[in-house]
């Protein structure tokens, strides 16, 4: 085990009485306990995200149960990597039966979700919504591998069932709402050579944007 | 010679083991990380209170299908929280009540059952919005589940104010160290290596952290930015040395934050780092949670020096306490020194 150097003599180990009695069996217990923490640990950032080994998916399926309980699972800690990216920002229109748009909005939004911590729990729905929903327009073709197709299908199914429950919410905001349209807007990082001529970083060139879903009130509700 | 070495590497390995993780410390850290965590989970959790329903109720913006398709249908994402985002009522109650919880955990009082409620509380607000959360989250989790192992409360507590009251002079002195304090702080300072560990190596996969330019990709994201660093954008040679220094911070910290001659170093260095993710990103609760997770590497010894320090001052503030001959000075000099440790 690692060596650990405090920064005094002898600072940890003040002179007194200690608080529990540990025996040697409880000590074995504990350390059974703790290489499987520990196991859980590494394996967990070691098998998601993708790109991942044989071993550390086998090994993370049979740690799935533990790393799932104690909130361990695919967290990978990859902030920002493999590159710092472009952010994504959902635009949605509530919209009338005749057609009209009745109120539109946008997340994250500075203006009205405050504090920080609040809007960048918005910005998060956005960016999982983005990793979610962000699939090919055209699937894969017939003769594709089971398997390929098996795993479009279901992240098709997820990316609708996300934007039915966001679709859903916003139109129980406004009654009067039979439509919910939702967008999602690719913001652009402009390189420093772009930023030192004179382009801001909000410039509407910056911004893609790309409808991903209608939300039906009655009805089916298919996007 | 061979099997005598693999005799002294197993000798080694077992003695080392047991010196790592259950040597008995003084929970003075503990005490500070559990206080500093507790405040940041009650706030994360204050700010879930501005939306409530729209998060964790059952029409709210995660409904109940798509919550568990997020979890692929694990029974093992478990939450409470399903059992009551039916009603407002049930769930602004349990809430509030969730709300108490964490403030007594970060207080200390009954903080073998507090800690334990906590993590419980937390989890379950997390497993219940996977698709809002972001690394406060993971953090305020893994420092949780850590402070639940049984020595959080034995320094800085309202704990151990009350067991120092109400002990008899004459009966023994209240343990100053604990194995389950070292076990607890052991855990986090591991944790954190895994973290930056893969902080680090999975930026290695990026070709912006190769060419110097993801420093910029960071800063010059307006959603993220919460303070004008685009004054960089004439300095590449200031933006390639500020991402390469960060991302070798991020990959050595696993190894450098162990000896007694880097440490110091590698802590300091978390400090700018973070600081310049919570003020330049908006992230103010991330950079600081995870500062909060640093302090796992000062030596409780640090923490009871600046506690003295700060005593020190707080009485030459107070010239009455000291030079008071009163009974009521002399009972406040009395209780100090034993009082929240």
């Amino acid at each position: 085990m690692m060596k650990d150097h405090s920064l005094s003599p002898d600072p940890n180990h003040a002179r007194g009485p200690v608080a529990g009695n540990w025996g040697s069996g409880f000590k074995r217990f504990i350390s059974l306990l703790l290489l499987i923490h520990l196991a859980a640990i590494f394996v967990g950032p070691c098998a998601a995200p993708a790109p991942s080994s044989h071993w550390a998916r086998e090994a993370e399926t049979v740690l799935t149960p533990y790393l799932r309980a104690a909130f361990l699972k695919d967290h990978g800690y990859r902030f920002f990597a493999p590159n710092p990216g472009p952010s994504h920002l959902v635009r949605y229109e509530l919209i009338n039966a005749d057609g009209e748009i009745i109120r539109d909005g946008r997340f994250p939004d500075l203006d009205s979700h405050w504090p920080r911590l609040l809007y960048h729990r918005h910005f998060m729905i956005s960016e999982s919504l983005f990793n979610i929903g962000n699939l090919p327009q055209e699937g894969p073709p017939e003769d594709a591998p089971s398997e390929v197709r098996s795993s479009y299908e279901q992240r098709l199914r997820f990316r609708n069932l996300y934007l039915d429950s966001l679709g859903k919410y916003f139109a129980q905001t406004e009654p009067q709402a039979s439509k919910v349209r939702l967008y999602m807007q690719e913001h652009l990082i402009p390189s420093p050579e772009e930023v030192a001529r004179g382009l801001t970083l909000d410039d509407p060139s910056l911004y893609l944007e790309v409808q991903i879903g209608e939300y039906q009130v009655e009805g089916s509700d298919k996007p | 010679m061979i099997a005598s070495y693999f005799k002294d590497l197993y000798r080694g390995g077992v003695e080392g083991w047991d010196r790592f993780w259950f040597s008995a410390i003084d929970p003075a850290t503990l005490g500070v990380i559990r206080i500093l965590s507790g405040a940041m989970l009650f706030y994360t959790h204050l700010v879930w209170a501005l939306d409530l329903w729209g998060f964790m109720g059952e029409t709210g913006r995660f409904t109940p299908e798509l919550m568990a398709r997020f979890h692929d249908q694990s029974p093992f994402a478990w939450s409470f929280l399903p059992w009551i985002d039916h009603s407002p009522t049930f769930l602004w109650t349990v809430h509030i009540v969730g709300l108490a919880v964490i403030l007594l955990h970060t207080c200390g009082l009954w903080s073998r059952w507090t800690s334990v409620a906590a993590f419980i509380i937390a989890v379950s607000y997390v497993h219940r919005v996977p698709g809002a959360l972001f690394g406060l989250d993971q953090i305020n989790v893994m420092l949780a589940m850590y402070l639940m192992l049984g020595g959080a409360g034995g320094a800085y507590s309202l704990d151990r104010w009350l067991a120092e009251r109400r002990r008899h002079p004459k009966s023994p002195p209240l343990p100053k160290t604990s194995v389950a304090a070292n076990v607890s702080i052991r855990l986090i300072q591991l944790h954190m290596c895994v973290i930056y560990m893969f902080a680090g190596t999975g930026k290695l996969l990026g070709d912006t952290w190769w060419d110097g330019t993801a420093m910029w990709g960071a800063v010059a994201n307006s959603e993220y930015q919460s303070l004008d660093m685009t004054w960089l954008a004439p300095f590449p040679l200031l933006i390639s040395l500020l991402t390469q220094i960060s991302l070798a911070w991020e990959i050595s910290y696993c190894v450098l934050v162990w000896p007694r001659l880097t440490r110091p170093l590698v802590i300091a260095l978390a400090i700018p780092l973070h600081l310049g993710i919570a003020i330049a990103m908006g992230m103010i609760t991330f950079g600081l949670v995870m500062l909060i997770a640093n302090m796992a590497f000062i030596s409780p010894w640090i923490v009871r020096e600046l506690e003295a320090q700060i005593v020190r001052r707080w009485d030459k503030g107070q010239p009455e306490t000291q030079t008071s001959p009163s009974p009521k000075g002399a009972r406040h000099q009395q209780a100090r020194p034993s009082g929240i440790r």
